[in-house]
């Protein structure tokens, strides 16, 4: 698995692990990403049990897993969660945020040890190390209940599906040709989402952040430029599109 | 959850963290790499006075690769452990769940399970010794390459004594060449020292 750091001032780092060249070749490709901040470390959306292994021996290279103070699960996908119960044999006083709505939902994955923290709908906040990092709800993004992560040091939101592209494993980690990168992730998106006034509630809200860098649970990460680019086009698009009969 | 479930659980970790102290062992042999091109660079510019450093640099440049390999190849048996660990975690964790719908029936209405039970059971059986197996072979891949870096110590040893032989202007920049060997291969072996330690109380079981 690879890793690239997309953010780092003294302590405070992003790390975002993915392009697995040994993931299985039916499973989605995902982008994990950790934070780091003093001596803690929070995993956001840590993937799924069939990438576990290659997680863990990655994650390890850059912290240890006492500081792995925290989980984060966007919503109850298990490409995004389904590892928890290996995670839960490893991490010792940790915490799992996620929506409340999923909390019933993913403690089937197996969670003895991991304290869950559910995210209220309205969003919440948590201190790591020396930085705060806010839970923006994405209801309906794709999830009923679904959030992102904003660190506004960083000015990196991590957008869960939302921005998400079926990208080959040997793509570049940023998206560099929009247009190119269109195909990727229409279709993604059309289907996917299913409401296109949550959309728009997301966008507005999205866009009175101050934002260099979107970084979506699959696919090319978004940064400068291509960040309103992208939430210009995601304005366009008409999502919800599949047909009952 | 099972005493074997936590052991299995307990290998996935451990080795994780030998592949993480490869990994930083790794970053190291890549600085010495660089070093290494310098130091020859270095040689180059002093003349003749600095040929045995020339030489010297060669075999710098022999040990950052043997760690680099090593590195890589600790990395490739560790993941698959670490994978072969987390399927014994999820095919022990299985199988108690059948022992409690065993127990939980009373005898009665299992017979189908059975042919399940032996297959999971014979998955488990076959994973454990893949794990023996594997964590042989990790083992013997960190002892070969310790063995071989303690010619770390003596290439410290020998660059001083050539960089006393070159010309004066040069013999600080051959010093520090001859420190960074040293250092590197203390920290190199700092790492492998705490790989081996990890690997300890899993073959001791």
């Amino acid at each position: 698995m690879k890793a690239i750091s997309i953010f780092q001032k003294g302590s405070h780092q992003w790390l975002c692990f993915g392009r697995d060249p040994e993931k299985v070749e039916k499973i989605i490709d995902t982008n994990q990403y950790m934070i780091s901040s003093g001596e803690q470390s929070i995993i956001l959306d840590p993937g799924g049990i069939e990438l576990f292994s290659q997680m863990l021996t990655s994650v390890l290279r850059y912290t240890t897993l006492d500081n792995i103070k925290a989980l984060f699960a966007s919503h109850q996908d298990p490409d995004i969660i389904s590892s928890l119960g290996l995670w839960d044999q490893c991490l010792k006083n940790s915490k799992l945020y996620s929506p409340w709505l999923w909390e019933s939902f993913i403690r089937h994955f197996g969670m003895n040890n991991i304290q869950y923290e559910p995210i209220p709908d309205e969003g919440s906040e948590m201190t790591l190390g020396n930085v705060t990092l806010q839970f923006i709800p994405a209801h309906y993004l794709h999830s009923s209940g679904n959030m992102h992560v904003y660190d506004k040091e960083a000015k990196i939101l991590m957008s869960g599906d939302v921005g998400a592209a079926l990208d080959e494993i040997t793509a570049p980690f940023f998206v560099e040709d929009f247009d190119a990168h269109i195909p990727k992730m229409e279709y993604f998106h059309r289907r996917w989402m299913p409401s296109n006034k949550a959309k728009e509630e997301w966008i507005s809200r999205v866009r009175r952040l101050e934002i260099d860098i979107i970084a979506p649970q699959h696919g090319g990460i978004f940064k400068g430029e291509m960040v309103n680019t992208f939430l210009d086009w995601f304005e366009r698009l008409d999502v919800g599109i599949a047909k009952n009969k | 959850m099972t005493s074997q479930s936590n052991d299995a659980a307990d290998t996935f970790i451990s080795v994780a963290h030998v592949a993480s102290e490869l990994f930083k062992a790794q970053s190291i042999a890549e600085e010495l790499s660089i070093t290494s091109k310098n130091a020859r660079a270095l040689a180059v510019r002093a003349g003749s006075t600095a040929a045995g450093f020339n030489e010297i640099t060669r075999f710098i440049e022999g040990l950052s690769k043997l760690t680099i390999d090593a590195a890589r190849s600790v990395n490739t048996i560790a993941i698959s452990q670490t994978k072969i660990a987390s399927d014994l975690f999820r095919a022990q964790g299985f199988i108690a769940k059948l022992d409690a719908v065993v127990y939980a029936s009373k005898g009665t209405e299992t017979d189908e399970l059975k042919p399940i039970y032996d297959v999971v059971d014979e998955r488990r059986q076959r994973l454990e010794g893949k794990i023996k197996v594997t964590l042989k072979e990790l083992v013997d891949r960190l002892d070969e390459t310790k063995m071989e870096l303690r010619a770390t110590q003596v290439v410290s040893v020998v660059s001083r004594v050539e960089a006393s032989r070159a010309h004066e202007d040069f013999q600080n920049s051959l010093n520090s060449v001859a420190d960074k060997v040293s250092s590197a291969g203390e920290r190199i072996n700092t790492h492998l020292e705490r790989a081996r330690r990890h690997l300890a109380h899993l073959r001791n079981r």
